[in-house]
């Protein structure tokens, strides 16, 4: 791939990348209640480890992708967001398998389905690709 | 790699302070080992409705009574549900409201439940079946969701 064009292509993925979290997090800061609520749905943690999850999470997205625009933290933003992102994936995955129904808790309203999973395992795709981009020598 | 790992550290820790604040600013605060009661259950108890407990609906389950009306739809019910639940769709109330109160004698009380505890189709068919004569109205709201994380068995 042409280096520029993979350096432009990578600061679409990123911002892209950056604005979908610090949009999905703000989201989930104006009700972490509902958050929490949407947490919980999954079954993966126990109640008691809810709510830390529903405040801190929406948190740990927007900074991710506030620091993709320092470049000195942005490989930090792009790990944590991968890592994020690979968790959604797996939880999704296992509601959808599990039977469980809903809004997934991640954007807008988005329900818990197969195109969710889909879109959330690009994501990742992103993601990783991105990790690996700034990790070339 | 040293300084990704506290930069990471560094983002991990900023984001549970900002989350304390935040919680600290709401009205009321989110407690931070256990649920709050949903929203949910506020609205039901307004509108004359009665939450229903996991062991009555287990034992309404085992006894076939109270009837049990499962709101979501008939996809859904397909896939799983609470033994001895009847199908009673929200999304087809228009049509077939008057179907499913037709299912109970006058003053016969009755469980519903729809997917999970933010979902209000149960809500909308106990509005329907409520009828004159004070029935014993009862959601169990955890929902279908709620039944299958405490074990719950279906059919």
């Amino acid at each position: 791939m042409n280096p520029a064009f993979r350096t432009t292509f990578a600061w679409i993925l990123r911002i892209g990348l950056g604005l979908l979290f610090a949009v999905a997090g703000a989201e989930k800061i104006l009700d972490p209640v509902g958050f929490a609520f949407a947490v919980d749905r999954y079954g993966i943690l126990p109640e008691a480890a809810v709510p830390a999850v529903a405040l801190g999470l929406p948190w740990v997205e927007v900074l991710s992708a506030g620091v993709l625009l320092i470049p000195s933290w942005r490989q930090s933003g792009q790990m944590l967001i991968a890592a994020m992102m690979a968790v959604f994936v797996a939880a999704v995955t296992y509601a959808l398998v599990s039977g469980i129904e809903g809004e997934c808790g991640c954007l807008a309203g988005m329900a818990l389905s197969w195109p969710t999973a889909i879109l959330k395992a690009l994501l990742l795709g992103a993601a990783v690709w991105l990790v690996r981009e700034d990790q070339a020598p | 790699m040293k300084r990704r790992l506290l930069q990471i550290a560094a983002l991990l820790a900023a984001s549970m302070a900002a989350g304390a604040v935040r919680n600290a600013a709401l009205s009321p605060s989110l407690p931070w080992t256990r649920l709050p009661e949903h929203p949910l259950a506020a609205e039901i108890i307004e509108a004359g409705f009665r939450l229903a407990a996991r062991e009555e609906v287990a034992q309404a389950s085992e006894a076939g009574w109270p009837l049990i009306f499962d709101a979501r739809s008939q996809t859904e019910y397909d896939r799983g549900h609470i033994p001895g639940a009847l199908s009673t769709p929200a999304q087809e109330l228009a049509t077939r409201g008057g179907e499913y109160a037709a299912m109970l004698g006058p003053t016969d009380p009755v469980i519903l439940y729809c997917s999970h505890e933010a979902c209000t189709d149960a809500l909308r068919v106990a509005e329907v079946i409520r009828g004159d004569h004070g029935r014993d109205v009862a959601i169990y709201l955890p929902g279908m969701v709620g039944w299958r994380a405490a074990g719950g068995p279906e059919e």
